[in-house]
């Protein structure tokens, strides 16, 4: 764990979020992941979130105007009922 | 609206090309799907094909519209309405100096000038320290976080390499469409 990274990342977060953008931010480590966005008060999708609440966020993430900004750890494939549904972004990390 | 779903099973440029060109123009919204090949590998190889697919919609498409890309591992997103700004999808890779990291990210670098896109290594955030609320301002939160990093149990699975990170510096490679 970098803290400069996580302040990179904090404050990429805030410049795009400023923007009006969507954000999501990856990491492959589950540890950093669960870290980085409970520090930040970010929803985060990994491998033990239920389907139930992955579809909560995504659909939060895609339609709520207030939830720009999610974590999701990059080896689970989402499915999402058939859709590809991360929505819209203009950031990623 | 018209949607259309481009699948891509480990295939090479080509047939991604051909793929891509036959659907660009006639859909306002392309998704695209990465089969897992390779597990860990697929995550790096997945940027750039993305970045491919906007490259091309950047040269075939003539909608306002158009694709741009979404994520490293598989999802793609669609544009905002935002044409005054035209493409600008941002991807940074946030990479500590002198890491395992900076491999993956050399491997990046490469493939993104052979493919000819730009992009841009950044050793510095503008204005980073001045936000408030800023994590790990302290030398104290440095340290409870290094001690959290410490007594977790992943990390001892990751080795020490994890936490020798700490304190190192840190570049942000950023690539734009």
């Amino acid at each position: 764990m970098n803290p400069n990274k996580f302040q990179a990342c904090q404050y990429l977060i805030r410049t795009h979020e400023e923007r009006g953008d969507k954000i999501i931010v990856f990491s492959d480590n589950i540890f950093a992941l669960k870290i980085y966005a409970k520090s930040l008060g970010k929803p985060f999708i990994y491998g033990d979130v239920s389907q139930e609440e992955r579809m909560r966020i995504l659909q939060q993430f895609q339609s709520n105007p207030a939830c720009n900004c999610i974590f999701l750890s990059k080896v689970r494939r989402f499915r999402t009922g058939g859709q590809d549904s991360a929505g819209r972004s203009d950031a990623c990390m | 609206m018209h949607v259309t779903r481009c699948i891509v099973f480990g295939a090479g440029w080509r047939h991604f090309y051909r793929l891509a060109r036959g659907y660009v123009p006639d859909s306002n919204f392309i998704a695209l799907r990465l089969a897992p090949a390779g597990g860990a590998a697929a995550g790096y190889a997945a940027r750039p094909l993305l970045a491919k697919l906007v490259g091309i919609s950047l040269i075939d498409s003539v909608r306002r519209h158009a694709v741009k890309l979404g994520a490293a591992s598989g999802r793609i997103l669609r544009a905002k309405r935002r044409s005054e700004e035209g493409f600008n999808a941002f991807f940074y890779s946030l990479v500590s100096q002198d890491t395992q990291e900076m491999y993956y990210s050399a491997k990046r670098q490469q493939f993104l000038i052979d493919q000819g896109y730009s992009f841009k290594v950044i050793t510095e955030l503008v204005g980073m320290n001045a936000i408030p609320d800023l994590i790990c301002a302290t030398q104290r939160e440095q340290l409870d976080l290094l001690r959290l990093v410490l007594s977790a149990s992943e990390v001892r699975a990751v080795g020490p390499a994890y936490f020798a990170t700490f304190r190192i510096q840190l570049t942000v490679a950023l690539w734009w469409f």
